[in-house]
């Protein structure tokens, strides 16, 4: 059964309803390391599309976490930071940070096994570091058997000698040279569905032979053979336990999901408004928009109206047959479904004349994407089969200026208006303390006072509640300025103002986005933030430039300054590859510490809001001198909160994880940075949620 | 250990609350539960409901409203809901219950759902479809095509295109409301992109489906409809 059966079959299972079912086939499981696998060998399966996952890992010769990503069906990505226990002197741990990734060559299909290529701690030759080919085959529904050829660390035991010549000496450096070099060896293994629901057996032949953790360490490997059992509770947790080397037991706790496979039923609630056409001899006469008063009350009416249904219009104007819109939608998660049910209500409620529906959609104080939909093919597609293909075809898109042109002009009077928010925040230090990682548990208090849609202030306030990040950090010791090395010591014990600053946010012209910040940018730089941004909607790439002057601020005061400063300033390009989801990020130019260089961004968004991104920057800082890591990396995990709850929500929650500490590669944590304010309102990022238009 | 959950806990509730009203939706669910007064007012209203006389549903009160109307039920509910036809685009009805949950029906096939657990965006079936087109038991068509639309990517979500083969059934006799009615049990079979169900559907000799559970889709499962007063466009 392909991915897409599987995933189907689980989404069976898990709605608790099985009409009639094509037999589905022996789901994948996790190895020891938390990728998928049998034990410490890989085998050639593949997760369900967009799988997340997150794995505790320990043995006797290691511990840690994974972070486990299927990022497109084909492609399995795993971010491991683990402690190697004993491995530069007794007593000594190493931490190692490594990004697997495994590609399925081909699916499996009849006789044919899959079959797929992988690297272990990619690009780097470090301790973990190895390249495999593997097959996997299932036997009926309950057996599935791999079969590969391992080298670098996989290729230790029993080797068959180097295929495609000497492997260099690990240096923990970045290079492509070790790749499929040196001694290359067999590997194989069995998983079996035993008869007891949700456990698997497995057994695996490894041709690792756990050199390295010999020679300093008491362990002894004894055998070549691993055994192991994996249990799953449900669709989102799994356990594993194993017996590995003859000598040493292991587990694995895995706790995962999936963004097309929502922990609750989607949709419940209420429908949009139904639509009819207009009747042929309705009066299309468009005499009652000689009044200007008329004209402004009929979008004041409309604005109440369309409040309860959290839409919020920010401008509005309508004549004889055009209703134009600014709109903030502070409900719906899929921007389409605000735009649809607005049409939809404005379809059954103005006047007969009005053909032309302009709705534009607002990101903060930012108009984005206009999208312009002519009423009598809302009133010829509605309900038919082929109207979501349709009503995208024959809906234009552009960008917004800033304002709606023209008299008439209604706009909500709510300035000053003051605001304010208080949200869950979970930051993970990924790699620290020796691969266990460290978490927080902040409440961040958020507070706005806007003057006009363009400026205001804004005020965010962090309150540690428990955690660990920064326990055990000793004071640093780079050689390069401390910009984010001396994290430890700034107070956290209090409440924290990780940002004071005065923003002011404009468009140049229709395509291009600017902002303004001074003040207290983040919790340890202050100072002021210039940014433009050129991004035409119907385009999939844009660019953009943002220049700072910061100094850092007091470790103990929340307003004090040190005096270290600097400018920093990067330029980017932004690519929505309209695959799904992908987006690629590239900033090049002078980061906190004074260092030039490059940070490489790919992110997935799935259209109901997960998101799951990385990052790499490296700059000219040394890995000698960078630290434990070589350079700066993380990942960053984003659940919506609808994908728990039956309803509507716009709310979610991020979880970072990445590096902390580093001074090498860090940038300024910038609250408003423009891309990722307006970036989900483009033509292609509406092009892949269109599919909610009606609903 | 301990400390952390609570801190999750707390996390969770205190999270995501602003002066927008954009408060916590878990804490907004519990808070609507247990607040002074609400469980009162429950208990009030449900004593209520229970003292009322239940109406008596009948052809002849349906006739009276002038409305075209369908009833369905979802999973364990017995009772059902009745939806009335309030939009009309070609031979495309679209049918809301009072809490607005809607249901398009061509003919008598379900051509989409909404607000009812996951959303069938569009169905695209055969023009000869006899579930959509009034067609006598004998003349059903062996084996149909039909596209299942539900959401995922792009503008037509994610498509399930299945093949659907005919078992005609015995015949049946249908108590719905106060009348009986002589139907046949004609039942669809279909398969295709990883799914597999079945439609039945108890058919009049006029072709008029009187009664179907009809699939929504992989997550939702299937809806039974009871078509109470079909539309008729004079």
């Amino acid at each position: 059964m392909s991915v897409i059966g599987r995933l189907i079959a689980t989404t069976l299972l898990t709605a608790g309803m099985a009409p009639v079912m094509n037999a589905q086939d022996f789901a994948a499981s996790f190895g020891s390391n938390g990728s998928v696998g049998i034990i410490d060998m890989p085998n050639a399966v593949m997760q369900p599309d967009g799988q997340t996952s997150w794995s505790f890992i320990g043995n006797g010769t290691m511990g840690g976490a994974t972070f486990n990503f299927q990022l497109l069906p084909w492609i399995e990505a795993s971010t491991r930071s683990v402690a190697l226990d004993d491995w530069t002197a007794p007593g000594v741990a190493f931490g190692d940070t490594a990004l697997d990734l495994k590609f399925q060559l081909f699916d499996e299909r009849d006789m044919r096994p899959a079959l797929a290529i992988g690297f272990r701690d990619f690009l780097s030759n470090g301790p973990t570091t190895s390249e495999y080919l593997v097959a996997s085959k299932n036997f009926g529904s309950s057996l599935r058997v791999s079969a590969g050829l391992g080298w670098g660390r996989l290729g230790t035991y029993n080797g068959i000698g180097e295929v495609f010549g000497a492997r260099p000496a690990m240096d923990n450096g970045i290079g492509f040279d070790h790749m499929f070099a040196g001694d290359a060896a067999f590997f194989a293994g069995v998983e079996w569905q035993t008869p007891v629901e949700n456990l698997t057996f497995k057994a695996e032949y490894s041709s690792d032979a756990y050199t390295g953790e010999q020679v300093f360490g008491d362990f002894t490997r004894n055998s070549p053979f691993n055994f192991g059992l994996e249990y799953r509770l449900g669709n989102n947790i799994s356990l594993g336990g194993y017996y590995n080397y003859g000598s040493e037991f292991g587990f694995r706790v895995t706790v995962g999901g999936n963004p097309r496979v929502p922990i609750t039923p989607q949709d419940i609630g209420v429908g949009p408004a139904p639509v009819n056409a207009r009747p042929v001899d309705a009066n299309r006469d468009t005499a009652w928009a000689v009044n200007p008063a008329v004209q402004t009350a009929m979008v004041e009416a409309l604005a109440d109206a369309l409040a309860k249904d959290g839409i919020q219009i920010k401008e509005g104007r309508i004549d004889g047959s055009v209703l134009e819109l600014y709109i903030a939608n502070t409900k719906y998660s899929r921007s389409p479904t605000a735009v649809g049910r607005l049409v939809r209500i404005l379809a059954g409620s103005a006047p007969a004349s009005v053909e032309i529906f302009r709705i534009t959609l607002m990101a903060g104080a930012l108009p984005t994407t206009t999208l312009e939909i002519r009423r009598s093919d809302l009133e010829a597609q509605v309900d038919r089969p082929d109207a979501g293909i349709r009503s995208f075809e024959t809906t234009q898109f552009s960008d917004a200026p800033f304002n709606i042109s023209g008299d008439t002009v209604w706009a909500p009077d709510v300035y000053p208006r003051f605001s304010w928010s208080i949200n869950p925040k979970m930051p993970v230090d990924l790699f620290s303390a020796g691969g266990a990682g460290q978490i927080d548990f902040l409440i961040v208090g958020n507070a706005n006072y806007q003057f006009s849609r363009s400026f205001g202030l804004n005020l965010a306030v962090s309150q540690r509640l428990a955690g660990n990040i920064g326990e055990g950090a000793g004071p640093s010791t780079s050689p390069i300025p401390h910009v984010r090395s001396d994290a430890g010591l700034y107070d956290n014990t209090g409440p924290v103002v990780t940002r004071l600053t005065a923003d002011y946010l404009f468009k140049v012209n229709p395509s291009v986005y600017g902002r303004v910040s001074a003040g207290y940018l983040e919790r340890m730089f202050g100072g002021i933030s210039g940014e433009l941004l050129w991004k035409p909607t119907n385009q999939s790439w844009g660019t953009g430039v943002e220049l700072s002057y910061v100094k850092q601020r007091a470790f103990d005061s929340m307003f004090g300054f040190q005096a270290y400063e600097t400018v920093t300033g990067l330029a980017s390009v932004y690519w929505n590859t309209g695959f799904k989801g992908l987006e690629a990020q590239v900033d090049v130019g002078r980061y906190l510490a004074g260092d030039w260089g490059a940070t490489f961004s790919l992110s997935r968004q799935f259209t109901n809001g997960w998101e799951v991104a990385g990052f790499v920057t490296l700059t000219d800082v040394s890995f000698a001198d960078f630290g434990e890591g070589n350079f700066s990396k993380g990942v960053s995990l984003t659940i919506p909160f609808d994908w728990t709850l039956p309803f509507e929500s716009r709310s979610s929650i991020t979880v970072d994880l990445a590096g902390y500490g580093n001074d090498g590669g860090a940038r300024l944590n910038i609250a408003n940075r423009l891309y990722p304010v307006i970036r989900g309102n483009s033509v292609i990022d509406l092009n892949e949620s269109w599919g909610a238009f009606w609903q | 250990m301990k400390r952390a959950i609570a801190v999750s806990f707390l996390t969770v509730f205190l999270g995501a609350c602003s002066s927008g009203g954009g408060s916590n939706p878990i804490l907004s669910a519990v808070w609507d539960k247990v607040k002074p007064g609400s469980r009162a007012a429950a208990e009030a209203l449900e004593a209520e409901q229970a003292a009322r006389t239940p109406i008596v549903l009948t052809f002849e009160k349906i006739l009276d409203t002038g409305l075209a109307i369908i009833r369905a039920r979802v999973g364990d509910d017995t009772k059902g809901v009745l939806l009335y036809a309030r939009s009309l685009n070609d031979d495309y009805v679209t049918y809301a219950s009072q809490l607005q949950q809607t249901l398009t029906l061509r003919g008598s096939l379900i051509t989409a759902s909404r607000g009812i657990d996951t959303d069938l965006l569009a169905l695209r079936s055969d023009m000869d479809d006899p579930v959509a087109v009034l067609t006598v038991p004998a003349d059903w068509p062996a084996r149909i095509t039909r596209d299942y639309h539900m959401p995922g990517d792009g503008p037509s979500g994610t498509v399930y295109s299945v093949t659907c083969d005919l078992t005609a059934g015995p015949e049946y006799e249908l108590a719905l409301l106060d009348k009986v009615f002589d139907t046949q049990v004609m039942q669809y079979r279909c398969d295709g992109d990883g799914v597999s169900f079945i439609n039945r559907h108890l058919v009049d000799a006029t072709g008029q489906v009187m009664q179907s559970t009809q699939w929504l889709g992989p997550r939702q499962g299937s809806i039974e409809i009871d078509v109470l007063e079909p539309l008729t466009i004079e």
